[in-house]
């Protein structure tokens, strides 16, 4: 398989009150395509920094970062703007969305504002509404953002981050805000689209959340200390029971 | 660890903070410089009458021709003080600089007289009492500074007879009597010294005379006492003169327009900005209550926060007041002395009174902290339960580009933050629009009926023409009729045939029933009495019917039909009322007569411009050709067509205009302020969906687009509806600044299109894209990955 992400001796330093803080130290790892990889770590190890950096959203200190062969750190701020519009899709653990539209409006703004598709408004609300039946939400279209529940509007996020069928997903703590049920569900629509083809990143705390996907990265003090495949064929509870023992090791 | 959350407060929330404090200070600025100018202005013409020591009734009369004045004004039984000042009349031909006219100032007189006999206070430039004139120096009032443009050290010459004294010009000089721009003639104030060396001169002697300053308790009965009294070159009361200041009063009163309007502006703005910072504090607010801090203890910390602001805030907008508000006034009283003494004063407590609403403002804002429960305040105040969609468009149905529809989406969404910064917009435009509306109206054709004149093509004033005229009244007929006829062939001779005539003024005593006055009447042999415009009757047929305005109808409690009696050289004539008109002339306190009145013999008291309609009816082009050649042939400055003579007559309309400059660059800082820090503050409040918009895709130059345009279309906003407003305000506000000057009916004002309804819109909403859109390149500081920080 091709290889989608390729990190190399990626560094993030912050420098706060003149104290230089490494977040992210030499990181090297790839994600193939069709990939799902889990990213964990304790709090402060910089998982979500990470996500941030590998996907343009941040710019790294050093190191290389190749998305679908590009370099993004040579990219300017407007090109990776449409790479994060075209071929990218993001979730974020407060499914945050603009307040002033609809969840339907907020779902297909991303697709109303690339030219990758070439179809008309209405095309692109019917692919919103298509979107948000499948996954369940299709009731909620109309409503404003804060008349749904947290679950419903996680998986509004899903859709959206679908809109332009990106190459791949990031996802921070997807389900870090829901309960266990939301959470499944969240997840469920997660795999269903790996499943499809797309590739997924995403950090979480959680291993039943971990146990869904094909790896799992685990990063201790901005260094990934070991990686974990997780064979699919296995029944969710050997996977759970078996990244469990793992996490151990690394010392979880 | 109250001290401890305020410090944190201050330091972590500074751009909010600093938001706030600016818009306190303007608040604060505005509120006092403002009310101040109010109070100015509304007691402005009565506190400077008092100040310059004027009375209830003057006279202004030649010692050779009114016999003994002062006698016959003291045996009038309610005078109860008269003071003279004595002076020599003389004109602009009577002084020169360099061997050339000093000053072209049309027919105006000027005064020349001693500074040790002055019974009227006179102030420079700086408000101060001018008690002494060195020596060789000599203050002058009225036009001729202007129109000499004379700096302080230039020298110029009196020639009087055979006398010529050369005197330096030591600076302007208020005179509260003769020195509104509406009357305009000049006082010479000199030295005890000069004034005795040029007095001497026998030419000097005969053109001596005084002003004589009285005070009485029956104004009505002098009145009747001087009218039709031999000698008496002008006679009128104080109100009468107070009426001569009309011009300066507008635009005083279009300040104090200008004032309400910053002072609603900055509450409504102030008002807006504590609420909207308020609600950021929400969150807070929910987590303090959750651990336990009760209503009282987080109510009064913000309480503090805001009026430690707010104390700053107001103490440096008491500061910026004064400049600022000195600033406002200094535009509209170049010939009065405006401002209180006790400006400071009054600043301070509008200050202190800042605060106070301030407060009054944290303290209902903050109301909602009792009825909140914590959970509902960590929600910003919102449940969730909400019944009316805030959302009304829809992207997928909506045609706009994807920016424009989040502009506009977040525009209607958030009706009650846009509606405000809306509504302070278009107060802001509507000011300027008046202004501008007023300056070209008072220099446009619209208002030409009003100065008693019909359209011509030139207007010329010509002094020498007909200063004999006014001197010897059994021949001013024929006088008048030789200038005319000179003028003609003049026009003749320069390839620009055209026929001539002029208004003159003729004041004649007028009685009704016990009412008796003097009255200006308007007369022209040369126009028939129905090309004038009247607004009730009809236009004088015979010589026995004359028109008067509405003001002197009423004056006389007479009507149309009614007849009066005018007394032309001891001979008394029955005349009809047979219209009303309105007049800016004598602030509408005159009449016409028809153009077959006998008036032979009578003293032309005034008259206006002579008035030129040539042959071949040259288009405006032409006419402008023609007016430069008449300027250079004549040697003066006083040609105008019909718009400029209006705009001559008002001599208000630069001052408007730089009124309207000055409200405009004001309207233009105030725009630039609001959308710079209400963009900041958006920014702020919007960190997180910026960074949202940034994850999913959208570039810096959307992002900024997006705001630029809200701001963008807010101004737009503003602009239609100041341009629907503008006509039904204008009327409002300045018809009835119209009708003390005369115009009692109203007027029809010159709008013109391109700079109403095009240029100041198009100003205004350039500043405020191009502020909110360089305020908005802070939006580049913001990180996709900021999204993670939201809260």
């Amino acid at each position: 398989m091709n290889t989608i992400l390729e990190v190399k001796d990626l560094c993030k330093t912050y420098i706060i009150n003149k104290r230089q803080n490494n977040v992210l130290r030499n990181v090297d790892f790839s994600i193939a395509e069709g990939e799902m990889v889990a990213v964990m770590g304790p709090s402060g190890s910089g998982k979500s920094t990470l996500l941030y950096t590998v996907s343009g959203m941040d710019r790294m200190t050093a190191g290389t970062v190749k998305f679908c062969g590009k370099d993004i750190s040579k990219l300017k701020d407007n090109e990776l703007a449409k790479l994060r519009l075209d071929d990218m899709g993001f979730i974020f653990q407060q499914m945050y969305m603009l307040k002033n539209l609809t969840v339907l409006d907020n779902v297909i703004l991303p697709a109303c504002k690339t030219d990758k598709k070439k179809e008309t408004r209405s095309e692109t609300t019917a692919r919103g509404r298509e979107l948000m039946k499948r996954l369940g939400i299709s009731d909620i279209a109309d409503n404003d953002i804060n008349e749904v529940s947290g679950g419903q509007l996680q998986r509004a996020c899903i859709c959206r981050s679908m809109m332009n069928d990106p190459k791949m997903i990031f996802a921070d703590e997807p389900t870090g805000a829901l309960n266990r049920t939301s959470s499944d569900e969240v997840m469920e629509e997660l795999t269903k689209l790996n499943d499809g083809g797309t590739t997924v990143m995403l950090v979480t705390h959680d291993a039943k959340v971990a146990a869904k996907c094909t790896r799992v990265l685990f990063i201790v003090d901005g260094n990934i200390k070991g990686e974990y495949n997780i064979n699919k064929s296995e029944n969710i509870r050997d996977r759970e029971r078996g990244l469990n023992n793992w996490l151990m090791e690394m010392g979880w | 660890m109250y001290l401890n959350i305020l410090k944190k407060d201050l330091k972590r929330k500074k751009t909010m903070n600093i938001i706030v404090l600016l818009f306190i200070i303007l608040s604060a600025m505005f509120a006092a410089s403002s009310v101040n100018n109010i109070i100015a202005v509304m007691t402005g013409l009565d506190s400077y009458f008092d100040k310059a020591g004027m009375t209830d009734y003057f006279i202004i009369a030649l010692d050779n021709q009114s016999g003994d004045m002062e006698q016959n004004i003291r045996n009038e039984k309610s005078v109860t003080e008269i003071r003279k000042e004595p002076g020599i009349f003389v004109d602009g031909s009577n002084l020169t600089r360099g061997g050339e006219k000093l000053a072209d100032i049309a027919m105006n007189a000027v005064i020349l007289m001693p500074a040790d006999e002055a019974k009227l206070n006179y102030y420079n430039t700086d408000n101060e009492k001018i008690t002494n004139v060195e020596s060789g120096k000599a203050y002058i009032t009225g036009n001729i500074p202007n129109a000499a443009k004379l700096v302080a050290g230039d020298k110029f010459m009196v020639e009087i007879g055979d006398t010529k004294h050369e005197l330096e010009y030591a600076g302007f000089a208020k005179d509260a009597f003769l020195g509104s721009p509406f009357l305009g003639n000049s006082r010479i104030i000199m030295n005890r010294t000069d004034y005795d060396i040029i007095g001497a001169d026998e030419r000097a002697k005969t053109a001596a005379g005084g002003i004589y300053y009285i005070n009485t308790d029956d104004i009505p009965a002098l009145e009747k006492a001087f009218a039709g009294m031999t000698g008496i070159m002008f006679d009128g009361s104080r109100d009468q003169m107070k009426t001569s200041y009309i011009m300066s009063v507008l635009v005083a009163a279009l300040l104090m327009i200008v004032s309400i309007c910053l002072i609603l502006v900055a509450f409504v703005v102030l008002r807006f900005t504590i609420h909207f910072t308020l609600e950021e504090e929400f969150r807070e607010i929910g987590v303090m209550k959750a651990i336990g801090i009760n209503n009282g203890t987080i109510r009064g910390l913000y309480l503090v926060k805001y009026f430690v602001i707010a104390v700053i805030g107001a103490l440096i907008g008491f500061i910026c007041s004064i400049p600022f508000g000195n600033m406002m006034l200094d535009s509209v009283s170049e010939t009065m002395v405006l401002g209180t003494d006790n400006s400071v004063l009054t600043a301070l407590l509008c200050s202190i009174a800042v605060v106070g609403i301030i407060m009054l403002f944290c303290w209902s804002s903050t109301r909602r902290i009792k009825k909140l429960s914590p959970i509902d305040a960590v929600r910003s105040g919102q449940t969730g339960e909400r019944f009316r969609k805030k959302s009304i468009m829809h992207l997928g149905k909506s045609r706009l580009g994807t920016t424009g529809f989040l502009a506009v989406n977040d525009v209607i969404s958030s009706r009650k933050q846009y509606g405000i910064i809306t509504l302070v917009f278009t107060i802001l435009i509507l000011l300027v629009m008046i202004l501008a509306n007023t300056a070209n109206t008072l220099s446009g054709e619209k208002l030409l009926f009003l100065f008693g004149t019909t359209r011509s093509d030139v207007y010329i004033k010509l002094e020498n023409e007909i200063m004999d005229a006014v001197g010897i009244p059994e021949k001013s007929d024929d006088l008048i009729k030789g200038a005319i006829d000179r003028i003609e062939k003049t026009l003749a001779d320069n390839g620009m045939p055209g026929e001539v005539h002029m208004e003159r003024m003729y004041q004649i005593p007028m009685s009704y029933g016990n009412e008796k006055l003097n009255v200006m009447f308007q007369y022209c042999p040369q126009t028939n009495a129905s090309d004038y415009v009247y607004s009730e009757g009809t236009a004088p047929v015979y010589d026995n019917e004359i028109a008067v305005t509405t003001q002197i109808a009423e004056r006389f409690d007479a009507k149309i039909g009614d007849t009066v009696t005018l007394t032309v050289n001891g001979e008394e004539r029955e005349c009809i009322i047979t219209a009303l008109f309105q007049s800016f002339n004598q602030l509408g306190k005159i009449g016409r007569l028809h153009e077959s009145f006998d008036v032979k013999g009578l003293a032309l008291a005034s008259s206006h411009a002579f008035q030129i309609d040539f042959d071949d009816h040259p288009d405006d082009a032409v006419i402008l050709q023609r007016i430069q050649k008449l300027k250079d042939i004549y040697n003066t400055d006083y040609v105008f067509n019909a718009a400029g003579h209006v705009k001559d007559c008002t001599g208000a309309a630069d001052i408007i205009s730089a009124v309207k400059n000055m409200i405009l660059i004001i309207t233009l800082v105030i725009v630039i302020m609001i959308a710079v820090l209400m963009e900041r503050s958006f920014i702020s409040r919007e960190k997180p969906e910026i960074a949202l918009m940034k994850a999913v895709g959208f570039n810096n130059g959307s992002v900024i687009a997006h705001h630029a345009v809200r701001f963008a279309i807010v101004a737009l906003l503003s602009s239609v509806l100041a341009a629907v407003l503008c006509m039904p305000l204008t009327k409002l506000t300045i018809d009835p600044i119209m009708g003390i000057m005369g115009a009692v009916n109203g007027v029809g004002y010159d709008i013109k299109p391109a700079e109403i309804f095009g240029l100041y819109p198009l100003i205004i909403i350039a500043v405020t894209i191009l502020a909110s859109a360089l305020t908005a390149l802070y939006t580049k500081t913001i990180k996709a990955s900021d999204t993670a920080d939201i809260e």
